[in-house]
């Protein structure tokens, strides 16, 4: 399996996506700098306290990270069907659940680990500004601390399932931008969800999409070998 | 094992009609097997499921004395092909594509690229992204990933499809020296009578799904060789005319009226002449050039078949 998923990514040149992740992370930097300072500017208190600055800070990271993943799905999945280069691999001696496992396994621990250690450097950056700047009414405790490590796991977890919703409406209609667009429009509806719920509602939420997107990604991985190219 | 792929009834149906209808195909090993037929017989749909991609509606296929399931991919170890045309991916160039394929195959020889790559002559592209090929590159490369493995079986859906004259030459002999010198089978599909019947031990015709004949070359060219027809009311005085005075052995007496001589130097009119001479009344004579392309597009275009 760990052979298939290095050919995978040899295959598509996914180390490539490095500068994406960095690229993507450098412009959270600058988007909370940016809240900061024109709340800052009208006088307003930006960030509350720090769990506000962390939910804000998954949510947008999240959000991104799931956008990006569908990429890489209609990348791995949707255009080797449309390509029919699909048809090369299903020639191979491997079986067919190994090859589509590959693919799906590596869209999930991109978002998992892009999600995880983008909330995790974001989240650790405000609590160093805080400490040096005291950007935030109030001193961040370690218990607060201990808590949003332990969400930033939850929240990448929960993206990581969510992640592979796309792939429903992809493979129907074997269309990488069919796949983005699902994927945004995922990402909007959860996020507006967010927006006026508590953490665990949010959290409830998010973990049956993620079950939901975990169910898709097991249903396409068994019937690949009934199905016909 | 006398069959090394065999397919039994083979049907399959798309949106209830059927592509592939009852076919049974017989290919030995180490042979050179011509699959036959106008585009969309079925031909594809046919390789396809040898190839474990499609699943049959019904009948079944059988390699290496093992029936294909859907969960047999172990046999496809031992098997090479181009399906329909050769899909790579084109940003990768094509040695990375060989490499590749290589790694998935489980198979393990550097040298074995640059061998494929120099059998099929791209030895010189062999670092251009495969998106910058011609069609006939890419069928060169394609080959040359079908064979990089020195698989058993070689599947190969109208493999000269986009070369050009010189290149299809190369490849019948390419397939030739597969076949003898490392004991491949061959399952070549096409359209074109000319390209197979120069390189097929066996072909097999199909049409409309069904498999209309499957017959070796050797015996299609017993019955299709050229020959004068004779038609006499005396064949035992005819045929002795033909052995003494001519000096022909090479003939048939067919019934009590008809002898076929196979010998075509001579010209029927001198036969005519001779038989004449000595007394033979002929019916008529005349010279019969059934070519392979005639039997065929009999075949094809309805008359005899066989279920």
């Amino acid at each position: 399996m760990i052979k298939l998923i290095n050919l995978e990514i040899k295959k598509f040149k996914l180390i490539k996506y490095w500068k994406g992740v960095l690229g993507a992370n450098l412009g959270f930097v600058i988007f909370i700098g940016m809240v900061y300072f024109l709340n800052k500017v009208e006088e307003e208190i930006p960030f509350e306290n720090f769990e506000m600055a962390s939910t804000i800070i998954s949510a947008v990271v999240s959000a991104t990270f799931i956008i990006f993943a569908s990429v890489i799905l209609a990348k791995l999945v949707i255009d080797e069907y449309k390509n029919k280069s699909i048809d090369l691999m299903f020639t191979y001696p491997i079986s067919r659940k190994k090859i589509m496992s590959a693919k799906l396994i590596i869209v999930m621990v991109f978002t998992f680990m892009t999600v995880l250690f983008s909330t995790l450097f974001l989240n650790g950056l405000v609590y160093i500004m805080d400490v040096t700047f005291d950007i935030l009414p109030g001193d961040i405790s370690i218990q607060e601390l201990i808590n949003s490590v332990w969400k930033s796991f939850f929240i990448a977890f929960a993206a990581a399932g969510l992640s592979l919703i796309p792939l429903l409406i992809g493979m129907l209609r074997k269309s990488s931008s069919a796949t983005i667009v699902s994927s945004i429009f995922l990402v909007t509806l959860t996020s507006s969800v967010s927006n006026n719920f508590t953490f665990s509602s949010v959290m409830t939420v998010s973990i049956s999409l993620a079950l939901l997107g975990i169910i898709i990604g097991w249903l396409s991985i068994r019937n690949v070998e009934k199905t016909d190219l | 094992m006398t069959y090394i792929i065999q397919t039994n009834h083979l049907t399959k149906d798309f949106q209830g009609k059927a592509v592939v209808s009852n076919v049974n195909l017989h290919v030995k090993k180490g042979e050179i097997y011509g699959f036959l037929g106008p585009n969309g017989a079925g031909k594809t749909s046919i390789m396809r499921m040898i190839m474990n991609l499609i699943k049959p509606t019904s009948g079944e296929v059988v390699i290496f004395d093992e029936k294909l399931t859907s969960s047999s991919y172990e046999i496809l170890k031992r098997m090479g092909s181009i399906i329909e045309y050769p899909i790579f991916y084109d940003q990768l160039t094509a040695v990375e594509n060989l490499e590749l394929h290589c790694e998935y195959m489980g198979y393990y020889n550097k040298n074995a690229i640059k061998s494929a790559l120099d059998l099929v002559k791209l030895k010189e592209y062999e670092g251009k992204a495969v998106k910058d090929f011609s069609l006939g590159m890419k069928q060169r490369l394609g080959v040359a990933r079908a064979i990089v493995t020195k698989p058993e079986i070689l599947i190969l859906d109208e493999p000269i499809n986009g070369l050009d004259p010189e290149g299809i030459k190369e490849f019948r002999n390419l397939f030739q020296m597969l076949s003898k010198d490392y004991g491949m089978t061959l399952l070549i599909s096409s359209h074109i009578l000319g390209e197979i019947e120069q390189i097929a031990n066996t072909i097999g015709v199909i049409k409309n799904g069904k498999l209309i004949e499957e017959v070796s070359m050797d015996q299609i060219r017993l019955q299709n060789t050229e020959y004068i027809e004779l038609k006499t009311n005396d064949v035992k005085k005819a045929a002795f005319v033909i052995n003494e005075n001519l000096s022909i052995s090479n003939f048939k007496v067919l019934d009590d009226s008809t002898i076929r001589i196979y010998n075509l130097e001579i010209h029927p009119g001198e036969i005519a002449k001779k038989l004449v001479l000595s007394g033979v009344l002929v019916e008529s004579i005349n010279k019969k050039d059934n070519t392979l392309e005639d039997y065929f597009l009999k075949l094809i275009n309805g008359g005899v078949t066989h279920d």
